[in-house]
């Protein structure tokens, strides 16, 4: 009896292992590019079918959510089973090179069917390797509730600071803040102060990369801005502290009058929560230029691939024509080429595409996250009126270059 | 011989899950903390270079501070509250079995489910760098002192009703029968309580994550936040490393010194 059953082990374990087909497997990490759930999955199991026709290797296409994304994919390569390919953005592709955690794929960006958008390169390339292969564009601008504009007595929506700032009181009199902010540490600052900063004509890191840049008169002025708007009810309860998410952001339920960085997503939220004919879709805000943040979303080649070669397929194969296309027109987005070969399907991609021409990827340096996760805090402290903004901004650059300085 | 054989047997599966599950983790987080581990696999032996950028770091020592607070404020008010639900419902006639299975409710909800909840319980005061942490500590004790509760009713019950009797009869009034009496019999369970309440509060993450993200200003941005901070949005696996072990060397004498003060005789 015990020799039938030791016998029965080892075949169903020998079984285990011959149950593989044989052929090299490629894995991809995705993320709700195409926010639609169903249209995602139909998309990525055609371009699973697509690859695996085409090159003989089983694609397996992980489907990830975006939110705790960073602790995942760090979780996974630091126990060794990670994916081999994965969308970053720009801000990350540094710091995964600094931490020698991906692979070059400038032949396939070379090779690539189309040439890339410039802007779009230099966002994925870290000295003077393209370490991405950009799928697609973002743009972020300017959503306004038109409604609340006009129950303040105000007909022109503002496109300045200064028109911002004159807007407030009147709003904050009905009760109303001009703008919408998410203070919150986990937010990214690319979507909330390093907009007016650069429209301050501000940067974050010096040119060479080895201090801060933020506490200067530029920076001073674009915490300024948003202190002044805090002081005059411009902004949202708690906007120090405030997280973000679509569900429940002020612009889009109808209680803030404006987003000064929003997604296309916001938008087509805010369409949903207040109706189309008071959405309105402008351009990026002016302070002393107009810029906004948009960003190249970028597959790249993880350097414990255990298929590199097959990987390089996968990210030829993704940034091939007919699946940029095709991803591009389900998500709303941008192509990522300098020459688009068709305009966005729906009219809120349309309007964004107007804001392409100022869009920041930020800046590609190995601390980019770090830098956030210390000037956040400082930022707090200057909203709610603990500190003025030269005071925050000091003592945010003071931790920052210490930080940069320890190597 | 046979006998120790015996007990050995008994505990191996124990000391086996032990050894694979807390001894082995523990070594590796050792090990870490004296390197610069990258995510592509690389690394060097940096000695205690870690430890050393740690303790020059004023965002780590104000993380310290803040656990310390933390810990200050969550573990009086824990055992107090405990305590004091323990001695009501030793003298309670009725529904003590019913209380007691309530109380612990708390202790088996989700921390995380329940942050959502006492988010928009405390509202605006968790934007007040000054009552952050006093928001946290409450939410810390509601999670915690139903376990301490039973834990210390226990002890309660194990307290002879006739030295109490004897002592009323004596004449002490009952602070002098809890303080003379019933406390320093109670010295192991509340040895007990203080030490694993100290603990949690030291590790806590949960609430912070979910209700404070560390903020506003790093009032709430305790060591457990920090070692997450380093791992997943710094990338330093050696600096969180070393940083876990800070943590766990300042748990050990923290365990250490309130061992040894409630161990001695009165």
């Amino acid at each position: 009896m015990r020799k039938w059953f030791l016998t029965a082990l080892v075949v169903a374990l020998a079984g285990c292992g011959t149950a593989d087909s044989g052929r090299d497997t490629v894995t991809l990490w995705m993320y709700p590019v195409i926010e639609d759930r169903t249209r995602s999955e139909e998309f990525w199991r055609d371009v699973e079918t697509g690859f695996e026709a085409r090159y003989g290797v089983d694609l397996e296409v992980e489907l990830q959510p975006w939110r705790s994304r960073e602790e995942k994919l760090g979780a996974a390569l630091m126990s060794r089973s990670g994916p081999d390919v994965v969308l970053l953005q720009p801000d990350m592709i540094p710091q995964y090179v600094a931490q020698g955690a991906l692979q070059p794929v400038g032949d396939v960006v070379t090779g690539a069917e189309r040439a890339f958008r410039p802007s779009a390169l230099a966002a994925v390339t870290v000295g003077d390797q393209a370490y991405g292969v950009p799928l697609y564009q973002t743009v972020t601008t300017t959503v306004y509730n038109r409604k609340l504009f006009a129950e303040a007595g105000i007909t022109e929506l503002p496109r300045t600071w200064d028109e911002v700032r004159a807007a407030a009181p009147k709003l904050a009199a009905r009760g109303v803040p001009v703008l919408d902010y998410s203070g919150s540490t986990e937010s990214t600052l690319n979507l909330t102060f390093y907009p007016l900063l650069w429209q301050a004509g501000g940067t974050v890191f010096s040119a060479d990369g080895t201090k801060s840049a933020f506490d200067s008169p530029q920076g001073i002025e674009a915490l300024r801005f948003l202190v002044d708007l805090e002081n005059a009810g411009g902004l949202p309860d708690g906007a120090a502290t405030k997280g973000s998410g679509p569900a429940n952001e002020p612009v889009v339920t109808g209680r803030a009058a404006m987003a000064h960085a929003a997604t296309a997503a916001q938008a087509r939220a805010v369409i949903a929560g207040v109706g189309e004919q008071d959405t309105v879709i402008g351009a990026p805000l002016r302070g002393r230029v107009q810029a906004t943040f948009g960003m190249p979303g970028a597959v790249t080649l993880l350097r414990a691939a255990k298929n590199p070669d097959a990987a390089r397929h996968l990210l030829t194969y993704l940034a091939s024509p007919r699946v940029t296309e095709e991803l591009c027109a389900r998500s709303g987005y941008f192509q990522p080429w300098t020459t688009a070969t068709s305009a966005p399907a729906d009219a809120v991609s349309r309007t964004f595409t107007e804001a392409l021409p100022f869009a920041n990827a930020g800046d590609t340096h190995p601390r980019a996250r770090k830098v956030m996760s210390l000037l956040a805090p400082h930022l707090q402290a200057a909203l709610l009126g603990r500190a003025t903004p030269e005071q925050a901004l000091a003592e945010a650059a003071r931790e920052v270059d210490a930080m940069l300085g320890r190597g | 011989m046979r006998r120790a054989f015996t007990t050995l047997v008994f505990l191996l599966p124990v000391l086996v899950l032990f050894g694979v599950f807390r001894f082995v983790p523990m070594a590796g987080m050792l090990g870490l903390s004296l390197t610069d581990y990258r995510l592509g696999g690389d690394w060097r032996f940096t000695g205690t270079a870690n430890y050393a950028d740690l303790f020059q770091d004023a965002v780590f020592l104000n993380s310290l501070a803040t656990t310390l607070g933390y810990v200050a404020l969550c573990v009086p008010l824990t055992v107090a509250v405990a305590l004091g639900t323990a001695l009501l419902l030793n003298a309670a006639r009725w529904g003590r079995r019913l209380f007691r299975a309530a109380l612990l409710a708390p202790y088996v909800t989700s921390l995380v489910l329940a942050g959502v909840v006492w988010r928009w319980i405390f509202g605006p005061l968790l934007d007040s760098p000054a009552f952050v942490l006093p928001a946290l500590a409450v939410v810390g004790v509601w999670k915690g002192f139903g376990y301490a509760t039973v834990i210390l009713l226990a002890g309660v019950q194990t307290v002879p009703a006739d030295c109490v009797d004897a002592a009323r009869v004596d004449g002490a009034s009952a602070w002098q029968r809890l303080r003379h009496i019933r406390l320093p019999l109670l010295r192991p369970a509340l040895l007990f309580v203080v030490a694993v309440e100290t603990i949690g509060a030291f590790q806590v993450f949960d609430t912070v994550y979910v209700m404070t993200n560390g903020g506003p200003m790093r009032a709430s941005y305790t060591l457990a936040y920090a070692i997450y901070d380093y791992g997943f949005t710094h990338l330093t696996y050696g600096r969180a490393a070393a940083a876990g072990v800070v943590l766990w060397a300042v748990i050990l004498l923290v365990s250490l010194v309130q061992h040894r003060a409630l161990e001695r005789k009165p």
